[in-house]
């Protein structure tokens, strides 16, 4: 059926990409990888580029409504392998060539806070459902005139056993310091008469 | 205490086993593809030529000021159609953007102390799926943007679809008559999805 579909032209450049989109549920601390695969219907060879891209990784920052920054979110746990490949001409769905984008979802999520005037903060917070992530695997080839094509990747962050037990460790661990802390107060002394 | 020591450890003991990599083993048949291919004229670039080299479709320097000057393959000599078609095939609809690097330069990567820069908003395109002297047209033509112009998408092509486009230059006065050139970009995303 896709042979029907997709077929192959006289011209000296051409990219294919599949599948178009895709959606996965990945727990943190797990690695999940995603195959894609290229192919090149023209008949010339492509010198092909990768790049991952997040669509969803700026954010507002808002307090009470007010919006005082961007928060930026790190996607360095995404890699795309490799970077870059030759695909073969006149090849067909069947015949491409496979990358894998890598995902090793992490527990703490890098965040860059920006506010208006330049300045920002780095901090980390624990990844948790609503941070689910669109990601597009961007397939570039060309010299004078670039051609890309686009695999979208949804990410859904899902909870695992993992992810709740550290969750209610680091609950017990918060609780245990706040009672030490209150613990070890010294006792006002009493006054003699 | 030790209960939150005993905690931690099962939890790095359930980490150490999250490692393993569960993989998504691909039926190629069941999934969605498209490709984008492009004319051998488009592949080369978009090059501006005058009154008279598109006519003959050759290169010609521009004169400054002037105004609607024609991609050197605009009007094939031979059949007055246009060189510059992109060629969609899949199982699935798909948005074309257009766009550029840059502005336009007179001399390559717009290096060195020589080099006259014109802004990429004096190209024009436009795009049709019939393909005569006529279609595409400069009426309603679009301006060029720096990135891709996701307001001026090309929406919802099918498989086995050619798109035709046309090119246009305007140089502003006092530019001198050199050859303006950029490198071009077209990305092709799924219906509905923006370009990036």
């Amino acid at each position: 059926m896709l042979l029907l579909l997709v077929k192959p032209v006289m011209a000296t450049e051409g990219l294919g990409i599949g599948p178009a989109k895709l959606e996965i549920d990945v727990s943190p601390t797990e690695e999940h990888l995603v195959y894609i695969f290229l192919f090149n219907p023209s008949d010339q060879d492509s010198d092909v580029n990768l790049s991952v891209y997040c669509a969803n990784c700026v954010q507002d920052f808002k307090i009470l409504g007010y919006a005082l920054g961007k928060v930026n979110y790190s996607v360095d746990f995404i890699e795309v392998i490799p970077s870059s490949l030759l695909v073969e001409k006149n090849t067909s769905v069947f015949e491409g060539e496979y990358i894998v984008v890598s995902i090793r979802m992490p527990l703490f999520i890098k965040k860059e806070l920006r506010f208006s005037g330049n300045r920002s903060i780095f901090y980390h917070t624990l990844i948790s459902s609503i941070d689910d992530f669109d990601i597009r695997v961007v397939a570039e080839t060309g010299k004078i005139m670039k051609i890309s094509v686009v695999s979208y990747i949804k990410i859904n962050v899902r909870k695992n056993i993992v992810y709740t037990l550290i969750t209610i460790s680091l609950i017990i661990l918060f609780v245990v310091i706040i009672f030490l802390a209150k613990s070890k107060k010294p006792k006002s002394r009493k006054r003699r008469r | 205490m030790i209960f939150l020591l005993f905690l931690l450890f099962v939890v790095f003991q359930i980490m150490a086993g999250a490692q393993e990599s569960p993989t998504y083993p691909m039926n190629v048949s069941l999934i969605s593809v498209y490709s984008l291919t492009i004319s051998d004229k488009l592949a080369e670039g978009v090059w501006f030529t005058n009154e008279t080299g598109y006519k003959v479709n050759i290169q010609y320097p521009l004169l400054s000021g002037s105004s609607d000057n024609n991609a050197t393959w605009n009007y094939n000599a031979t059949d007055d159609k246009t060189e510059y078609w992109i060629y969609v095939s899949g199982s699935v609809l798909v948005d074309i953007c257009n766009g550029a690097k840059d502005n336009l330069c007179s001399n390559p990567d717009c290096a060195g102390v020589d080099n006259e820069e014109i802004v990429i908003g004096n190209v024009t395109w436009n795009s049709t799926t019939t393909n005569d002297a006529s279609y595409p047209s400069i009426l309603s033509s679009i301006p060029m943007v720096k990135g891709y112009d996701n307001t001026n998408k090309i929406f919802n092509i099918g498989s086995d679809t050619y798109v035709y486009l046309r090119y246009w230059l305007d140089i502003p006065p006092a530019y001198p008559a050199y050859n303006y050139s950029t490198i071009y970009k077209i990305q092709a995303v799924l219906a509905g999805e923006t370009c990036v």
